[in-house]
């Protein structure tokens, strides 16, 4: 599913005294099966962009085109949109409320009106994929921890299995091994059922290890957009919008401007480690300790 | 001074598992002190011990000498206290920013004059006096978690205790309030118990705490703590990027020296060995 923004616009109370202009003219694609990231500061307008992904919002100017149909026109049914479009917002065990924890996984499924033996068989896959504990099924999902209830959560997404899948700050408030496992199944979603991935993320270093394409959002409406190296070329204009590289990104910059040679498209950590052994290396072999 | 003086605490009488296991630990005046550890480590359960939102179940915790257990007292160690916490929605009571950030001086009784003050200067500590007259929920978080923050110090606590106040912000938000924290115990003398998961912010502390499994498992200087790459791996924790790059290379036997948090001293650090190598 392909989606697309035309001249996007949105403000907030149109011709009331408390207007608030949140996007203009924003313009994207956004490829079927790529693992988009979105980055901007606080304010920038990534909520109300994401928002107008799965109808959830209609432009106030401008189109979002859904493989090529406009979102406001006939031809487009919101309620189908929705269970093509899974939206994780921040926090999103907070929207838990069922009984159970397979209620609450299968609380969309049921919703699409599906045959009972089909609701079951997306519940289990749902959990499994989002490594929610069969155990916990008949659980109170309010008797889980943060993590384990914003993996039930997820897993109410997934069980709708939708072909996008949206996440604004999945990460959010989780310690760095919490983090790395919701990453990692969204890496997996990505990686095994050619899901669409948008991932909106103040952390620089887990868009760096994640996605291929980056939009930047400032001010309203679309700073930059490219391929992850392109993007982080531009550390000082990133720097100025709020934003950040990477730090080990930044590193390998300057050790660049010094002259060493090496690759300027470094993210990671790995791959650091991997080019400066090298240079080390090339620099008359590795001494012992 | 705050004493935490082998404190244990159970959530529920019939869970094994303390979720504070014989705590001590001392925070002293004008420190600023970083707390870290996984989710249910014992971090967050021990900053609410700080204002006595959660007893003991053994030992005790002193604020000034003062008893968090004397009932009475409440109200007086609250105001010495102040904490803030990650959900910036929950903290924010009124409809307009000077109004929230007033709200504690007032309920203290602070003369007007004087609040307008407290307000004034909390406001531009976080860098949010230009928006005092607008509608907290047209903010975006980061600038709500601001405004919470002002609440608080607009109380003039001595202690400010900050349960992972960034984890909701973007960098600009992270450094802002960093820097904020920073600038209130530098200048103002506060004393700074900051929760956090983020290391480059316990990076810029004075001290560095390590939870595990309800114990205190390091308490040390920031430099100390992160050259234990392998031990705070080991507890699910993350290490600055520079200072795991570091690591990996001494791993892979690259003489380099291993106590090196900022992008700076590792750089030059590098640059030192290359230079080394070359010239023999």
């Amino acid at each position: 599913m392909e989606i697309k923004a035309e001249q996007l616009g949105y403000t907030y109370m149109a011709g009331g005294p408390m207007e608030k202009v949140a996007l203009h003219d924003v313009n994207l694609e956004i490829k079927s099966g790529s693992f988009v990231g979105i980055i901007g500061h606080t304010g920038s307008g990534k909520s109300t962009l994401i928002q107008h992904f799965n109808g959830l919002m209609k432009p106030t100017g401008g189109r979002l085109l859904i493989d090529g149909k406009d979102i406001t026109s006939k031809e487009v049914s919101l309620r189908e949109l929705r269970f093509k479009v899974g939206m994780v917002f921040q926090y999103p065990e907070h929207q838990l409320f069922d009984e159970t924890v397979y209620d609450d996984i299968a609380f969309g499924p049921k919703n699409m009106k599906l045959e009972e033996s089909e609701i079951r068989q997306r519940v289990q896959d749902a959990a499994k994929a989002a490594q929610v504990d069969e155990a916990w099924m008949d659980k109170s999902p309010f008797e889980l921890s943060g993590g384990q209830k914003r993996r039930v959560a997820i897993a109410g997404v997934l069980a709708m299995r939708p072909e996008v899948l949206v996440l604004d700050e999945p990460a959010a408030g989780l310690d760095p091994k919490g983090r790395d496992e919701i990453l990692q199944m969204v890496e997996e979603l990505h990686r095994q059922r050619h899901m669409t991935v948008i991932l909106v993320s103040h952390s620089m270093e887990d868009i760096a290890k994640l996605a291929t394409q980056i939009i930047v959002m400032n001010e309203g409406t679309v700073a930059m957009q490219g391929t992850v190296s392109e993007v982080f070329s531009r550390g000082d204009e990133l720097q100025r919008m709020g934003l950040d590289v990477p730090q080990i990104t930044l590193f390998v910059q300057r050790l660049i401007q010094k002259g060493y040679p090496l690759s300027k498209d470094i993210f990671t950590v790995e791959q650091a480690q991997k080019e400066i052994l090298a240079l080390f290396q090339k620099e008359q072999g590795v001494k012992p300790c | 001074m705050i004493e935490i003086q082998d404190v244990t605490y159970r959530y529920d009488e019939n869970q094994i598992d303390l979720a504070l296991n014989h705590v001590s630990l001392d925070i002293r005046e004008g420190e600023f002190t970083v707390i870290l550890g996984h989710n249910g480590s014992g971090k967050s359960t021990i900053a609410k011990h700080l204002n006595a939102i959660l007893l003991p179940s053994g030992g005790k915790v002193l604020v000034d000498g003062m008893d968090t257990m004397e009932e009475e007292r409440l109200y007086e160690l609250r105001q010495k206290v102040g904490m803030v916490f990650q959900n910036p929605d929950n903290q924010i009571v009124a409809t307009i920013v000077e109004e929230d950030a007033a709200f504690g001086p007032e309920n203290l009784g602070v003369p007007p004059q004087e609040i307008r003050e407290r307000v004034d200067f909390a406001l531009k500590a976080v860098g949010m006096y230009e928006k005092r007259n607008e509608a907290p929920h047209n903010l975006s978080g980061g600038q709500k978690q601001r405004i919470a923050i002002a609440g608080i110090i607009a109380m003039m606590p001595r202690y400010l205790v900050l349960d992972e106040p960034t984890a909701m912000l973007d960098p600009k938000g992270r450094r802002e309030v960093m820097k904020t924290l920073r600038y209130l115990n530098k200048e103002h003398g506060m004393t700074i118990v900051l929760i956090t998961h983020y290391m480059e912010e316990a990076a810029q502390a004075d001290r560095v705490v390590v939870m595990d499994h309800g114990q205190v498992i390091i308490d040390d200087a920031p430099s100390m703590t992160f050259a234990n790459v392998a031990l705070l791996k080991s507890v699910g924790l993350d290490v600055p990027q520079v200072t795991d790059l570091m690591f990996r290379l001494r791993q892979s036997g690259v003489y380099l020296r291993h106590d090196l948090l900022t992008i700076d001293e590792c750089e030059q650090e590098l640059e030192k060995r290359l230079r080394e190598i070359k010239e023999g």
